[in-house]
């Protein structure tokens, strides 16, 4: 798959994760996996570029004795994924017409 | 085996020059990860073994900060060394080199020359030899404490040596960890070597490096091509290739798009496989472990072998007489080429969905097992 394409993928699927609730890198791995595989190491930065894109926020809380990184959606983190609803509707609309005369 | 202490040693030795900000945000992220899975049931060694492999990890982490973009080739300044040959004198070429880097490149107006290209830094050592046809160049980057063997007489400080670490630091090439301290080789312009070959190259090529990157552009050979090296990535891209290629790496990438070849054997370890329009008369053999494979566009006339472990394997339109695919924790998925028909089929996985299955059919084999997975493959129309 195109990396930018994936990119914004990955970007849409983590955010609509946090939808469900605030979560921490961890559990995002393993929530992601029902759609589409991710590593920590591509986790990593999508967390940073959502968090300086201002869509996501983060806040660390105490969790068995340690700190743990918890990240939370934003507003604009909303609208990115309404954005991304938007863009793909005219993609798929594409992707019936190309299907079509396939 | 690595501790999680250990590991987050490694990460923070490879990431050496980040800023302290970042550097915590990456340890931590990484600890946490390791403490999670721990907590979900996995002893510490086993959380360690599911991270990527820590090069990988350093590697993603510098590109993404844009420490890792490649800088633009500045031939004015520094030492250059241009060394060319008529290519009909040079039957095999072999390189030994310990630099960041080793590009072969052809050019299309090249007069039939062999050209070698390489910048000589302060801590660069090249030798050459010729004997009989064989053009060799050994590149050796001096070792830090020859550079502090040279202040030897003076009164030699702790603070000394350090500065004379500080002074190799300041270079801009690769990081190379030598028993655990992570020095920069110093201040080579570009610490590569660049081998500008004929478009149809009629020599043996024969590389052999260490840590340092080895990428193969628009070649076309008529004899063997053997690529080693080690803890970093062989890259080879629009290269044909008369008869058998063999490239061997460990701790990096291979990675090759639109080849063709009489046979490809490729080996690494801890890192990814990918091939994309790789087209093999015989046989393709691809191995590495810990790390997935991916194979889009891909056929051999004979065997396509491609095994690894704990990873996954995907295919998009792969072709074979023989396809076998071995891995384990790791899901097999995509297509296959050619009619279900054509096939005759056994595939087993343990913990996971089967959607293939086995049966009996044509005369081409493909064998499949993982565990702890799923197999989904089909066929083509």
């Amino acid at each position: 798959m195109d990396v930018q394409m994936k990119r914004g993928l990955i970007e849409a699927c983590i955010l609509k994760l946090l939808l469900r609730g605030d979560s921490y890198g961890y559990q995002l791995v393993r929530e992601a996996e029902e759609v589409l595989s991710i590593s920590e190491s591509t986790l990593y930065p999508v967390l940073r570029r959502l968090e300086a894109a201002g869509a996501l926020t983060v806040y660390s809380m105490e969790h068995n004795g340690r700190l743990r990184k918890y990240y939370a959606i934003t507003e604009a983190g909303k609208q990115k994924i309404r954005d991304f609803l938007t863009e793909w509707e005219d993609v798929m609309k594409v992707y019936d017409f190309i299907r079509r005369d396939a | 085996m690595m501790t999680r202490e250990q590991f987050l040693n490694e990460l923070k030795a490879a990431l050496n020059g980040m800023k302290e900000e970042e550097l915590e945000g990456v340890l931590s992220y990484y600890g946490e990860m390791i403490d999670d899975r721990v907590e979900a049931g996995m002893t510490e060694e086993a959380a360690v073994k599911a991270m990527e492999p820590v090069k990988e990890i350093a590697g993603r982490v510098l590109e993404e900060a844009g420490m890792a973009e490649e800088k633009p080739k500045n031939t004015e300044k520094g030492n250059w060394q241009r060394i060319a040959r008529p290519a009909d004198s040079v039957a095999l070429l072999r390189v030994q080199a310990e630099c960041k880097r080793i590009r072969v490149i052809t050019e299309e107006d090249a007069a039939a020359e062999v050209c070698l290209r390489y910048c000589i830094g302060t801590n660069d050592i090249y030798q050459l030899h010729e004997d009989g046809g064989v053009l060799t160049l050994e590149h050796k980057i001096r070792p830090v404490s020859s550079f502090v063997n040279e202040k030897k007489g003076e009164n030699l400080s702790l603070e000394d040596i350090f500065s004379g670490v500080g002074k190799l630091l300041t270079g801009l090439g690769e990081r190379i960890v030598n028993g655990g301290v992570t020095i920069f080789t110093g201040d080579s312009q570009e610490n590569e070597i660049e081998i500008t070959l004929p478009h149809t190259f009629c020599g043996k090529l024969h590389l052999t490096t260490s840590n340092a990157r080895i990428s193969v552009e628009d070649l076309t050979a008529t004899q063997p091509m053997v690529l080693s090296t080690s803890n970093s990535r062989i890259v080879a891209s629009n290269l044909n290739c008369a008869q058998d290629i063999t490239f061997t790496t460990s701790n990096g990438r291979i990675v090759l798009d639109d080849v063709n070849v009489n046979a490809a054997h490729l080996t690494t370890s801890n890192s990814r496989i990918e091939l994309e329009d790789v087209f093999a008369r015989d046989q393709i053999v691809a191995a590495t472990s810990n790390s997935g494979i991916s194979a889009e566009d891909t056929e051999a006339g004979g065997l396509l072998s491609l095994s690894t472990s704990n990873g996954r394997v995907e295919l998009s339109d792969v072709d074979a007489r023989e396809l076998v695919i071995k891995t384990s924790n790791g899901s097999v998925s995509g297509s296959v080429k050619g009619k279900r028909e054509e096939y005759t089929v056994s595939s087993s996985t343990s913990n996971g969905a089967n959607q293939l299955g086995s049966f009996a059919g044509g005369d081409k084999t493909l064998r499949v097992v993982t565990s702890n997975a799923s197999i989904a493959l089909e066929f083509g129309e």
